[in-house]
């Protein structure tokens, strides 16, 4: 059992998933334990990989860390307080791998920010706030004068995140961001987020089978299988020092 | 030596050029590609998103809409050009020549068709053992009765595996992967690759692997072609290609590469 502790910024504690049943014959799916028992913690201003096959139930996690569908049993610590759903403040936001969908395809840039904006800062001045944010994603100011869909894959993903954070958010969980991308995209998402994460102390979930990716990103990396952890290793220990048979298995599938 | 044998595979200047109705605008997708692919050589063209790397693979079978696109230049497989080609005599090439395996599985199989009809009607006759064979190397579990579902019932890294099978079963001599293996993991794009190369070594088979994924182009090609922009850049050889070149694009490439892929730091 892992204790509790203050400097996490992030706790699950015995969280378990079973989707709501479906098939109402129900003749195969009677074990279909999506999450099994989840129990870490993620620490102020790191950033956390979370990995594992597809189906592993690593996406699951990350909408249920965020509120987008909820733990059959378990519970979601944040800075102490326990929460349900989706964290009352907007402080926990989820970058969703279909990140082109997340943006409305009739609305200028700007209009689309401006939605955003009035949820969390009305008062203040909305181009310097602008200028401000899309600095932040390092995104050219002229973007919000076009529709997303005269923006690259990259630049729409870019929007997303600064959507994200304009509702200054503590916590944010990325999924697969590093899917369908070129290594120069990779390499430029690695480095954004590095200095997100050392500027604003930002804390960062990322949710990724890419263990190269991770290695270079994250703090500590989490290995899930069959919706169970296998387990949590410091980065530079997953290639050199995996403890467990199946992350070995893992790792040496990737080399 | 490798000069004296006839290519698979020969492009020649070919252009992609396309037309826009609305605003009666034309742009070359692709531009004036030459290159030629040996048999049992595994050649990948590796380029960025919008490079024009899936309408350069449609366009060399004809797959494209013959009202937006205009072709030109010349593509020969096995002898035979295929932008001459009646409809008909295409399609014998289509069938027996070449398989295609396309980047969204899901569309790439009758929706409404069992699995197992769909792949029998390959023209091996193919016996269910052989059938379980190709299944366990690719780690598909066949107790599950893959052959008895529908599409729609599989996962997409799983029906991007069985397209694997069914491109292998009809015994081609040219394989066209256009981003295979962009929907799976690591470990089974890895494992995707390994049956393809396998496929490739037992039948003498040529496979055009096209793909954004630098570390899969530099683990399993012979050679690589970069495209950018619709240009072909630049071929190497695979042994050549991660050594430093005197090309700004091609540097940064391969520094990105190394910055995510070795442990150096």
């Amino acid at each position: 059992m892992i204790l509790p502790e203050i400097k996490h910024i992030l706790e699950l504690r015995n969280i378990s998933y079973t989707p709501p049943k479906v098939d109402l014959k129900q003749k195969e799916n009677t074990d279909s334990l999506i999450l099994n028992n989840i129990s870490f913690g993620i620490e102020h201003g790191e950033i956390f990989g979370i990995t594992g096959e597809s189906g592993s139930g690593k996406t699951t996690l990350g909408r249920i860390i965020c509120g987008l569908i909820n733990q059959t049993s378990g519970e979601k610590v944040f800075f102490g307080e326990k929460f349900y759903g989706i964290h009352p403040d907007r402080s926990i936001q989820f970058l969703f791998q279909n990140y082109s969908a997340s943006h409305d395809p009739s609305q200028k840039n700007r209009d689309a920010l401006k939605e955003v904006f009035a949820l969390k800062q009305p008062n203040s001045n909305f181009d310097e706030f602008a200028k401000r944010l899309l600095h932040k994603v390092k995104l050219n100011e002229n973007v919000l004068e076009l529709f997303p869909y005269e923006l690259s894959g990259g630049q729409q993903q870019r929007l997303a995140l600064a959507k994200i954070l304009a509702l200054n958010p503590k916590l944010i969980i990325l999924d697969e961001p590093f899917a369908s991308q070129d290594v120069t995209a990779q390499h430029e998402l690695i480095d954004l987020l590095l200095d997100l994460n050392r500027t604003e102390k930002l804390t960062i979930i990322c949710i990724s089978h890419d263990l190269f990716i991770l290695r270079k990103l994250c703090s500590r990396i989490m290995i899930m299988n069959h919706g169970q952890i296998v387990e949590i290793l410091r980065s530079d220990e997953l290639f050199t020092n995996p403890k467990r048979d199946y992350t070995k298995l893992l790792v040496r599938s990737f080399v | 030596m490798i000069e004296s044998k006839q290519p698979i595979l020969q492009v020649d200047s070919l252009s992609v050029k396309k037309c826009d109705d609305q605003t009666s605008t034309t742009k070359y997708i692709v531009d004036n590609i030459s290159f030629s692919i040996q048999l049992s050589e595994f050649f990948t063209i590796l380029g960025e998103n919008g490079s024009g790397k899936s309408t350069l693979a449609y366009s060399l079978i004809k797959l494209l809409k013959p009202s937006a696109f205009e072709i030109s230049g010349e593509i020969i497989i096995k002898g035979q050009r295929i932008l001459e080609l009646s409809e008909s005599n295409l399609n014998v090439i289509r069938k027996n020549e070449v398989s295609y395996i396309f980047q969204n599985p899901y569309s790439s199989f009758d929706p409404i068709r069992r699995i197992g009809n769909q792949l029998f009607n390959s023209k091996s006759g193919s016996s269910s053992e052989i059938m379980s064979e190709h299944f366990n190397s690719l780690k598909l579990n066949s107790d599950n009765n893959i052959l008895k579902k529908f599409p729609f019932q599989l996962s997409g890294g799983m029906l991007q595996r069985i397209s694997a099978v069914r491109a292998v079963l009809s015994n081609p001599k040219l394989i066209i992967a256009d981003e295979p293996t962009s929907a799976l993991d690591k470990p089974i794009s890895n494992l995707f690759m390994e049956y393809l190369l396998t496929y490739m070594k037992k039948s003498g088979a040529a496979v055009l692997f096209i793909t954004q994924d630098f570390d899969l182009a530099v683990k399993y090609s012979s050679r690589i072609g970069v495209l950018k922009d619709g240009v072909l850049h630049s071929i190497h050889n695979q042994n050549q290609f991660l050594k430093s070149h005197n090309d700004v694009y091609l540097e940064k490439l391969i520094n990105s590469y190394k910055y995510i892929y070795r442990t150096e730091k």
